[in-house]
Protein backbone atom coordinates (compact mmCIF):
# COMPACT_ATOMS: atom_id res chain seq x y z
CA UNK A 1 0.00 0.00 0.00
CA UNK A 2 1.47 3.62 -0.88
CA UNK A 3 1.25 6.25 1.77
CA UNK A 4 -2.13 8.01 -0.21
CA UNK A 5 -3.71 4.56 0.72
CA UNK A 6 -2.59 4.70 4.01
CA UNK A 7 -4.18 8.16 4.47
CA UNK A 8 -7.09 7.48 2.60
CA UNK A 9 -7.83 4.57 5.27
CA UNK A 10 -9.90 6.77 7.39
CA UNK A 11 -11.40 7.86 4.48
CA UNK A 12 -12.44 4.53 3.83
CA UNK A 13 -14.05 3.64 7.11
CA UNK A 14 -15.59 7.06 7.21
CA UNK A 15 -17.71 6.01 3.57
CA UNK A 16 -16.02 9.08 2.20
CA UNK A 17 -14.71 7.67 -0.79
CA UNK A 18 -16.39 7.06 -3.82
CA UNK A 19 -17.34 3.53 -4.79
CA UNK A 20 -14.70 3.06 -7.18
CA UNK A 21 -11.71 4.71 -4.62
CA UNK A 22 -13.20 2.30 -1.71
CA UNK A 23 -13.51 -1.00 -3.68
CA UNK A 24 -9.75 -0.19 -5.47
CA UNK A 25 -8.70 0.39 -1.81
CA UNK A 26 -10.41 -2.78 -0.16
CA UNK A 27 -8.51 -5.10 -2.93
CA UNK A 28 -4.98 -3.12 -2.35
CA UNK A 29 -5.41 -3.96 1.42
CA UNK A 30 -6.38 -7.57 1.16
CA UNK A 31 -2.51 -7.86 0.68
CA UNK A 32 -2.05 -4.84 3.65
CA UNK A 33 0.32 -4.98 6.77
CA UNK A 34 -2.08 -6.51 9.65
CA UNK A 35 -1.22 -2.83 11.14
CA UNK A 36 -2.77 -1.11 8.24
CA UNK A 37 -5.66 -3.63 8.36
CA UNK A 38 -5.67 -3.18 12.11
CA UNK A 39 -5.87 0.92 11.67
CA UNK A 40 -9.51 0.77 9.46
CA UNK A 41 -10.58 -1.74 11.68
CA UNK A 42 -9.90 0.96 14.77
CA UNK A 43 -11.06 3.96 12.23
CA UNK A 44 -14.35 1.31 12.01
CA UNK A 45 -14.82 1.43 15.63
CA UNK A 46 -14.66 5.04 16.02
CA UNK A 47 -16.55 5.86 13.80
CA UNK A 48 -19.26 2.87 14.55
CA UNK A 49 -19.50 4.81 18.09
CA UNK A 50 -20.87 8.01 16.57
CA UNK A 51 -24.67 6.94 16.88
CA UNK A 52 -24.53 6.60 20.37
CA UNK A 53 -24.42 10.83 20.29
CA UNK A 54 -27.46 10.73 18.98
CA UNK A 55 -30.39 11.19 21.13
CA UNK A 56 -31.68 7.50 20.62
CA UNK A 57 -35.38 6.40 18.92
CA UNK A 58 -37.11 2.86 19.34
CA UNK A 59 -38.60 0.81 16.84
CA UNK A 60 -42.02 -0.05 16.92
CA UNK A 61 -42.59 -2.39 19.33
CA UNK A 62 -43.82 -5.06 16.82
CA UNK A 63 -40.32 -4.85 14.94
CA UNK A 64 -38.66 -7.59 16.89
CA UNK A 65 -41.76 -9.77 16.06
CA UNK A 66 -40.98 -9.48 12.39
CA UNK A 67 -37.58 -10.10 12.89
CA UNK A 68 -37.76 -13.14 14.93
CA UNK A 69 -40.64 -14.45 12.64
CA UNK A 70 -38.32 -14.11 9.66
CA UNK A 71 -35.57 -15.79 11.25
CA UNK A 72 -38.08 -18.37 12.13
CA UNK A 73 -39.10 -19.01 8.76
CA UNK A 74 -35.26 -19.30 7.36
CA UNK A 75 -35.06 -21.89 10.21
CA UNK A 76 -31.69 -22.19 11.59
CA UNK A 77 -32.10 -23.97 14.63
CA UNK A 78 -30.18 -26.74 14.38
CA UNK A 79 -26.75 -26.50 16.28
CA UNK A 80 -24.40 -25.34 13.69
CA UNK A 81 -20.38 -25.47 14.54
CA UNK A 82 -19.12 -22.16 15.90
CA UNK A 83 -16.54 -20.64 14.33
CA UNK A 84 -14.77 -17.24 15.43
CA UNK A 85 -13.34 -16.73 12.08
CA UNK A 86 -14.71 -15.69 8.48
CA UNK A 87 -14.51 -18.89 7.23
CA UNK A 88 -17.41 -19.34 4.88
CA UNK A 89 -19.92 -22.13 6.59
CA UNK A 90 -18.84 -25.92 4.48
CA UNK A 91 -20.69 -28.45 3.97
CA UNK A 92 -18.53 -31.87 3.63
CA UNK A 93 -19.31 -32.40 -0.47
CA UNK A 94 -16.53 -34.75 -0.55
CA UNK A 95 -16.94 -38.16 -2.17
CA UNK A 96 -15.60 -40.74 -0.36
CA UNK A 97 -11.98 -42.33 -2.37
CA UNK A 98 -10.66 -45.89 -1.91
CA UNK A 99 -7.46 -45.47 0.25
CA UNK A 100 -5.23 -46.50 -2.54
CA UNK A 101 -6.90 -43.89 -5.08
CA UNK A 102 -6.01 -40.97 -2.28
CA UNK A 103 -2.91 -42.32 -1.95
CA UNK A 104 -1.83 -42.71 -5.06
CA UNK A 105 -2.96 -39.32 -5.97
CA UNK A 106 -0.86 -38.30 -2.94
CA UNK A 107 2.01 -39.51 -4.43
CA UNK A 108 1.33 -38.04 -7.70
CA UNK A 109 0.92 -34.62 -6.31
CA UNK A 110 3.74 -35.05 -4.52
CA UNK A 111 6.10 -36.11 -7.39
CA UNK A 112 4.45 -33.12 -9.58
CA UNK A 113 5.49 -30.74 -6.71
CA UNK A 114 9.40 -31.96 -7.00
CA UNK A 115 9.48 -32.09 -9.98
CA UNK A 116 8.31 -28.27 -10.33
CA UNK A 117 10.68 -27.67 -7.71
CA UNK A 118 13.51 -29.04 -9.93
CA UNK A 119 12.81 -27.19 -12.52
CA UNK A 120 12.18 -23.85 -10.73
CA UNK A 121 15.89 -24.60 -9.27
CA UNK A 122 17.30 -25.14 -12.68
CA UNK A 123 15.46 -22.30 -14.04
CA UNK A 124 17.17 -20.39 -10.77
CA UNK A 125 20.19 -21.78 -12.06
CA UNK A 126 20.22 -20.40 -15.63
CA UNK A 127 19.15 -17.17 -14.45
CA UNK A 128 21.88 -16.86 -12.31
CA UNK A 129 24.42 -17.89 -14.75
CA UNK A 130 22.99 -15.78 -17.03
CA UNK A 131 23.57 -12.73 -14.85
CA UNK A 132 27.00 -13.54 -14.14
CA UNK A 133 27.70 -13.28 -17.93
CA UNK A 134 25.94 -10.42 -18.17
CA UNK A 135 27.52 -8.79 -15.32
CA UNK A 136 31.11 -10.06 -16.54
CA UNK A 137 30.35 -8.26 -20.01
CA UNK A 138 29.01 -5.52 -18.74
CA UNK A 139 32.37 -4.94 -16.98
CA UNK A 140 34.04 -5.38 -20.23
CA UNK A 141 32.00 -2.63 -21.59
CA UNK A 142 32.83 -0.64 -19.03
CA UNK A 143 36.27 -1.11 -18.72
CA UNK A 144 36.57 -0.41 -22.57
CA UNK A 145 34.64 2.57 -22.40
CA UNK A 146 36.94 4.27 -19.89
CA UNK A 147 40.23 3.09 -21.97
CA UNK A 148 38.10 4.96 -24.98
CA UNK A 149 38.00 7.83 -22.54
CA UNK A 150 41.33 8.40 -21.61
CA UNK A 151 42.22 7.63 -24.84
CA UNK A 152 39.74 10.57 -26.30
CA UNK A 153 41.52 12.91 -23.12
CA UNK A 154 44.77 11.95 -24.52
CA UNK A 155 43.89 12.98 -28.07
CA UNK A 156 42.39 16.35 -26.77
CA UNK A 157 45.37 16.91 -24.65
CA UNK A 158 47.12 16.25 -27.97
CA UNK A 159 45.22 18.34 -29.64
CA UNK A 160 45.53 21.37 -28.03
CA UNK A 161 49.20 21.19 -27.61
CA UNK A 162 49.96 21.16 -31.40
CA UNK A 163 47.14 23.62 -31.79
CA UNK A 164 49.12 25.94 -29.41
CA UNK A 165 52.34 24.94 -30.84
CA UNK A 166 50.85 25.88 -34.30
CA UNK A 167 49.76 29.13 -32.94
CA UNK A 168 53.12 30.14 -32.55
CA UNK A 169 54.51 33.75 -34.30
CA UNK A 170 57.64 32.08 -34.97
CA UNK A 171 58.23 28.43 -35.74
CA UNK A 172 60.27 25.98 -37.30
CA UNK A 173 59.26 22.32 -38.66
CA UNK A 174 61.79 19.74 -38.80
CA UNK A 175 61.10 16.58 -39.91
CA UNK A 176 62.11 13.08 -38.49
CA UNK A 177 62.78 10.01 -40.45
CA UNK A 178 63.95 6.62 -40.19
CA UNK A 179 68.54 6.78 -40.72
CA UNK A 180 68.46 3.57 -43.33
CA UNK A 181 65.65 2.53 -45.21
CA UNK A 182 63.66 0.01 -43.96
CA UNK A 183 60.48 -1.21 -45.87
CA UNK A 184 59.58 -3.28 -43.01
CA UNK A 185 59.52 0.28 -40.86
CA UNK A 186 57.71 3.06 -41.78
CA UNK A 187 58.29 5.45 -38.20
CA UNK A 188 59.03 9.11 -38.86
CA UNK A 189 58.18 11.94 -36.88
CA UNK A 190 58.11 15.60 -36.50
CA UNK A 191 59.00 19.03 -34.21
CA UNK A 192 57.38 21.91 -34.60
CA UNK A 193 59.52 24.58 -32.59
CA UNK A 194 58.07 27.34 -30.87
CA UNK A 195 61.41 29.82 -31.04
CA UNK A 196 59.03 31.91 -28.67
CA UNK A 197 58.74 29.79 -26.26
CA UNK A 198 62.08 27.78 -26.87
CA UNK A 199 59.86 24.48 -26.96
CA UNK A 200 59.93 21.48 -28.65
CA UNK A 201 56.58 19.21 -30.20
CA UNK A 202 57.73 16.09 -31.17
CA UNK A 203 55.38 14.07 -32.70
CA UNK A 204 56.31 9.74 -33.40
CA UNK A 205 54.12 7.95 -35.84
CA UNK A 206 54.71 3.98 -36.30
CA UNK A 207 57.54 3.87 -33.81
CA UNK A 208 56.51 0.58 -32.31
CA UNK A 209 57.69 0.23 -28.63
CA UNK A 210 61.23 -1.77 -28.13
CA UNK A 211 60.85 -5.05 -27.79
CA UNK A 212 62.66 -5.14 -24.74
CA UNK A 213 59.57 -3.81 -22.08
CA UNK A 214 62.70 -2.76 -20.04
CA UNK A 215 63.53 -0.16 -22.92
CA UNK A 216 61.95 3.14 -23.35
CA UNK A 217 63.14 5.82 -26.31
CA UNK A 218 64.85 9.29 -25.95
CA UNK A 219 65.24 12.30 -27.41
CA UNK A 220 68.83 14.16 -28.14
CA UNK A 221 69.93 17.55 -29.08
CA UNK A 222 73.08 17.46 -30.90
CA UNK A 223 75.48 20.19 -31.36
CA UNK A 224 77.39 21.19 -34.23
CA UNK A 225 80.63 20.01 -32.35
CA UNK A 226 78.72 16.71 -32.02
CA UNK A 227 77.80 16.95 -28.37
CA UNK A 228 74.56 14.96 -27.76
CA UNK A 229 72.58 16.22 -24.74
CA UNK A 230 69.77 14.11 -22.87
CA UNK A 231 66.07 15.00 -23.20
CA UNK A 232 63.08 13.67 -22.33
CA UNK A 233 62.65 9.54 -22.18
CA UNK A 234 59.37 8.45 -23.29
CA UNK A 235 57.25 5.65 -24.52
CA UNK A 236 55.19 4.90 -27.78
CA UNK A 237 51.40 3.72 -28.09
CA UNK A 238 50.88 0.25 -28.84
CA UNK A 239 50.13 1.69 -32.21
CA UNK A 240 53.76 3.47 -32.47
CA UNK A 241 52.30 6.96 -31.33
CA UNK A 242 53.72 9.57 -29.00
CA UNK A 243 53.63 13.13 -28.36
CA UNK A 244 56.27 14.71 -26.12
CA UNK A 245 56.43 18.76 -25.56
CA UNK A 246 60.34 19.46 -24.18
CA UNK A 247 62.05 22.59 -23.23
CA UNK A 248 65.27 23.32 -25.25
CA UNK A 249 68.14 24.05 -23.00
CA UNK A 250 68.96 27.64 -22.90
CA UNK A 251 72.53 27.84 -23.10
CA UNK A 252 72.74 25.47 -25.49
CA UNK A 253 73.71 27.24 -28.43
CA UNK A 254 72.97 26.11 -31.80
CA UNK A 255 71.56 22.40 -32.56
CA UNK A 256 72.37 20.74 -35.18
CA UNK A 257 70.56 17.48 -35.49
CA UNK A 258 67.82 15.96 -33.20
CA UNK A 259 67.94 12.17 -32.57
CA UNK A 260 65.59 9.64 -30.75
CA UNK A 261 67.33 6.20 -30.09
CA UNK A 262 66.45 3.41 -27.39
CA UNK A 263 67.56 3.38 -24.46
CA UNK A 264 67.23 1.66 -20.79
CA UNK A 265 63.79 2.65 -18.77
CA UNK A 266 63.99 6.26 -17.62
CA UNK A 267 66.62 7.21 -20.02
CA UNK A 268 70.83 7.20 -20.03
CA UNK A 269 73.05 9.85 -19.89
CA UNK A 270 74.90 8.82 -22.66
CA UNK A 271 73.87 7.45 -25.95
CA UNK A 272 73.69 3.74 -25.50
CA UNK A 273 70.88 2.26 -28.07
CA UNK A 274 70.20 2.29 -32.05
CA UNK A 275 68.44 5.14 -33.42
CA UNK A 276 65.27 5.36 -34.59
CA UNK A 277 64.98 8.28 -35.91
CA UNK A 278 66.87 11.83 -37.21
CA UNK A 279 66.34 14.88 -38.35
CA UNK A 280 69.10 17.69 -39.41
CA UNK A 281 67.52 21.47 -38.18
CA UNK A 282 68.73 23.97 -40.48
CA UNK B 1 -11.83 2.40 23.11
CA UNK B 2 -15.36 0.21 22.95
CA UNK B 3 -15.84 -0.77 26.49
CA UNK B 4 -14.03 -4.06 26.91
CA UNK B 5 -16.19 -5.68 29.51
CA UNK B 6 -19.31 -5.07 27.04
CA UNK B 7 -17.32 -6.37 24.08
CA UNK B 8 -16.75 -9.22 25.59
CA UNK B 9 -20.00 -9.90 26.65
CA UNK B 10 -21.10 -9.26 22.73
CA UNK B 11 -18.38 -11.65 21.47
CA UNK B 12 -19.78 -14.48 23.63
CA UNK B 13 -23.33 -13.58 22.37
CA UNK B 14 -22.27 -13.70 18.97
CA UNK B 15 -20.59 -16.76 19.38
CA UNK B 16 -24.21 -18.22 20.89
CA UNK B 17 -25.57 -16.49 17.55
CA UNK B 18 -23.64 -18.42 15.41
CA UNK B 19 -24.55 -21.79 17.05
CA UNK B 20 -27.90 -20.84 16.64
CA UNK B 21 -29.25 -19.61 19.43
CA UNK B 22 -32.02 -17.33 19.17
CA UNK B 23 -32.44 -16.50 22.78
CA UNK B 24 -28.81 -15.07 22.45
CA UNK B 25 -29.66 -13.29 19.11
CA UNK B 26 -32.94 -11.89 20.92
CA UNK B 27 -30.19 -10.39 23.67
CA UNK B 28 -28.19 -8.57 21.41
CA UNK B 29 -31.32 -7.37 19.61
CA UNK B 30 -32.73 -5.98 23.11
CA UNK B 31 -29.19 -4.45 23.37
CA UNK B 32 -28.86 -2.86 20.03
CA UNK B 33 -31.77 -1.91 18.40
CA UNK B 34 -32.34 1.53 19.74
CA UNK B 35 -28.92 2.33 18.08
CA UNK B 36 -29.68 0.33 15.07
CA UNK B 37 -32.29 2.02 14.72
CA UNK B 38 -31.43 5.21 15.85
CA UNK B 39 -28.54 5.31 12.96
CA UNK B 40 -30.59 4.32 10.44
CA UNK B 41 -33.50 7.12 10.92
CA UNK B 42 -30.53 9.29 10.81
CA UNK B 43 -29.28 8.78 7.35
CA UNK B 44 -32.57 7.73 5.96
CA UNK B 45 -35.23 10.09 7.80
CA UNK B 46 -38.17 8.42 7.77
CA UNK B 47 -38.99 5.63 10.28
CA UNK B 48 -40.42 3.08 8.07
CA UNK B 49 -37.78 2.93 5.94
CA UNK B 50 -35.18 2.72 9.06
CA UNK B 51 -37.66 -0.14 10.72
CA UNK B 52 -37.02 -1.81 7.66
CA UNK B 53 -33.43 -1.45 7.45
CA UNK B 54 -33.15 -2.61 10.78
CA UNK B 55 -35.13 -5.81 10.25
CA UNK B 56 -32.59 -6.43 7.23
CA UNK B 57 -29.31 -6.03 9.42
CA UNK B 58 -30.49 -8.04 12.62
CA UNK B 59 -31.69 -10.43 9.99
CA UNK B 60 -28.39 -10.14 7.80
CA UNK B 61 -26.72 -10.73 11.35
CA UNK B 62 -28.36 -14.01 12.19
CA UNK B 63 -27.85 -15.17 8.37
CA UNK B 64 -24.11 -14.69 8.41
CA UNK B 65 -23.43 -15.22 12.00
CA UNK B 66 -20.43 -17.67 11.46
CA UNK B 67 -18.59 -15.08 9.33
CA UNK B 68 -18.27 -12.60 12.08
CA UNK B 69 -14.40 -12.16 13.01
CA UNK B 70 -13.66 -11.08 16.30
CA UNK B 71 -10.64 -9.93 15.37
CA UNK B 72 -11.49 -7.74 12.86
CA UNK B 73 -14.35 -5.61 15.32
CA UNK B 74 -16.30 -5.65 17.89
CA UNK B 75 -19.77 -7.03 17.48
CA UNK B 76 -20.97 -2.99 17.61
CA UNK B 77 -18.60 -2.10 15.36
CA UNK B 78 -20.04 -4.66 12.91
CA UNK B 79 -23.51 -3.87 13.73
CA UNK B 80 -22.99 -0.02 13.22
CA UNK B 81 -20.95 -1.09 10.10
CA UNK B 82 -23.37 -3.11 8.73
CA UNK B 83 -26.38 -0.60 9.51
CA UNK B 84 -24.87 2.31 7.85
CA UNK B 85 -23.95 0.46 4.91
CA UNK B 86 -27.51 -0.63 4.05
CA UNK B 87 -28.83 2.07 5.27
CA UNK B 88 -26.93 4.47 2.08
CA UNK B 89 -27.52 1.78 0.19
CA UNK B 90 -31.81 2.21 0.98
CA UNK B 91 -30.84 6.01 0.63
CA UNK B 92 -29.06 5.90 -2.92
CA UNK B 93 -31.62 3.13 -4.62
CA UNK B 94 -34.25 6.12 -3.00
CA UNK B 95 -32.44 8.81 -4.42
CA UNK B 96 -34.73 11.05 -2.35
CA UNK B 97 -33.75 14.01 -0.22
CA UNK B 98 -35.31 14.85 2.88
CA UNK B 99 -35.96 17.91 4.12
CA UNK B 100 -35.47 19.27 7.30
CA UNK B 101 -39.23 19.20 8.36
CA UNK B 102 -39.46 15.66 7.46
CA UNK B 103 -36.19 15.15 9.72
CA UNK B 104 -37.89 16.58 13.08
CA UNK B 105 -40.90 14.50 12.33
CA UNK B 106 -38.87 11.17 12.14
CA UNK B 107 -37.29 12.46 15.18
CA UNK B 108 -39.34 13.93 17.47
CA UNK B 109 -40.91 10.44 18.37
CA UNK B 110 -40.49 7.88 21.28
CA UNK B 111 -37.40 9.01 23.24
CA UNK B 112 -37.28 6.22 25.64
CA UNK B 113 -34.74 6.43 28.45
CA UNK B 114 -32.29 3.23 28.39
CA UNK B 115 -33.42 0.15 30.04
CA UNK B 116 -31.21 -0.70 33.09
CA UNK B 117 -29.81 -3.22 31.70
CA UNK B 118 -27.52 -1.04 29.52
CA UNK B 119 -26.02 1.16 31.85
CA UNK B 120 -22.73 0.52 30.12
CA UNK B 121 -24.19 1.88 26.50
CA UNK B 122 -24.88 4.71 28.36
CA UNK B 123 -21.61 5.41 29.75
CA UNK B 124 -19.92 4.34 26.67
CA UNK B 125 -22.62 7.22 25.23
CA UNK B 126 -21.54 10.20 27.56
CA UNK B 127 -18.32 9.66 26.08
CA UNK B 128 -18.82 9.79 22.68
CA UNK B 129 -20.95 12.70 23.33
CA UNK B 130 -18.25 14.66 25.13
CA UNK B 131 -15.65 13.56 22.19
CA UNK B 132 -18.34 15.05 19.78
CA UNK B 133 -18.05 18.18 21.76
CA UNK B 134 -14.26 18.75 21.94
CA UNK B 135 -13.80 18.14 18.17
CA UNK B 136 -13.80 21.12 15.92
CA UNK B 137 -17.14 21.99 14.28
CA UNK B 138 -15.72 21.72 10.88
CA UNK B 139 -14.07 18.47 11.48
CA UNK B 140 -17.42 16.77 13.23
CA UNK B 141 -19.52 18.75 10.17
CA UNK B 142 -16.89 16.78 7.41
CA UNK B 143 -17.54 13.23 9.79
CA UNK B 144 -20.78 13.55 9.85
CA UNK B 145 -21.71 14.70 6.45
CA UNK B 146 -19.60 11.78 5.19
CA UNK B 147 -20.74 8.87 8.00
CA UNK B 148 -24.43 9.88 7.98
CA UNK B 149 -25.47 11.25 4.45
CA UNK B 150 -23.13 8.79 2.78
CA UNK B 151 -21.36 11.85 0.60
CA UNK B 152 -18.19 11.28 -0.54
CA UNK B 153 -15.30 13.29 0.02
CA UNK B 154 -15.75 15.47 -3.60
CA UNK B 155 -19.33 15.68 -2.59
CA UNK B 156 -18.58 17.16 0.39
CA UNK B 157 -16.04 19.63 -1.30
CA UNK B 158 -18.94 20.75 -3.34
CA UNK B 159 -21.25 21.34 -1.08
CA UNK B 160 -19.09 23.00 1.67
CA UNK B 161 -17.50 24.83 -1.12
CA UNK B 162 -14.14 23.77 -0.20
CA UNK B 163 -11.17 22.63 -1.75
CA UNK B 164 -11.01 18.59 -1.59
CA UNK B 165 -7.82 18.58 0.18
CA UNK B 166 -9.24 20.62 2.87
CA UNK B 167 -12.06 18.21 3.24
CA UNK B 168 -10.29 14.97 3.34
CA UNK B 169 -7.76 16.67 6.01
CA UNK B 170 -11.23 17.77 7.75
CA UNK B 171 -12.18 14.01 7.86
CA UNK B 172 -8.74 12.64 8.97
CA UNK B 173 -7.99 14.75 12.13
CA UNK B 174 -11.65 14.56 13.04
CA UNK B 175 -11.35 10.70 12.56
CA UNK B 176 -7.97 11.08 14.37
CA UNK B 177 -9.04 13.42 16.81
CA UNK B 178 -12.31 11.07 18.20
CA UNK B 179 -9.57 8.14 18.38
CA UNK B 180 -7.53 9.74 20.69
CA UNK B 181 -10.27 11.31 22.94
CA UNK B 182 -12.58 7.49 23.39
CA UNK B 183 -9.04 5.78 23.86
CA UNK B 184 -8.26 8.69 26.46
CA UNK B 185 -11.80 7.96 27.80
CA UNK B 186 -11.60 4.00 27.82
CA UNK B 187 -8.37 4.18 29.48
CA UNK B 188 -10.15 6.04 32.82
CA UNK B 189 -12.67 3.37 32.60
CA UNK B 190 -10.16 0.72 31.69
CA UNK B 191 -8.07 1.90 34.89
CA UNK B 192 -11.26 2.49 37.21
CA UNK B 193 -12.63 -0.94 36.31
CA UNK B 194 -9.94 -2.73 37.64
CA UNK B 195 -9.48 -0.24 40.72
CA UNK B 196 -13.09 -1.69 41.49
CA UNK B 197 -11.70 -5.52 41.31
Amino acid sequence: MTNDDRDNLLLLAAGALSDDEARDLRVRLATGSPEEIGALAEAEAVLAQLPLALPLQSPSADAKAKLMDRIAAAGGNEPVTMRLTSSPSTVDTRSRLPMWMSLAASVLIFAVSLALMFASRRDVRQANDLLKTTNEELATARAELVGKELSLNSARIKLAAMNEAMGAEQLQLVGLAMPKRDATRKARGRILWDKEKNQWLIAVYDLMPPADKGRQYELWFITPDQKKIPSKAFSTSVAGDAMIVVDVPKDIGNIAVAAITDEPMGGSPVPTGDIHLVGKIE
Amino acid sequence: MVDSQSNQVDVVTMASIATGDRAAFARLYDRYNRLVFTLCLRILKDRGEAEDVLIEVFAELWDRSQRYDATRGSPLSYLSTLARSRAIDRLRSRGKTTTASELNTALSESNEPAPADQADLGEQRSRVVAALKALDPVYRQAVELSFYDGLSHSEIATKLNKPLGTIKTYIRQGLIRLRDRLRSNSDDVVSRDTRDE
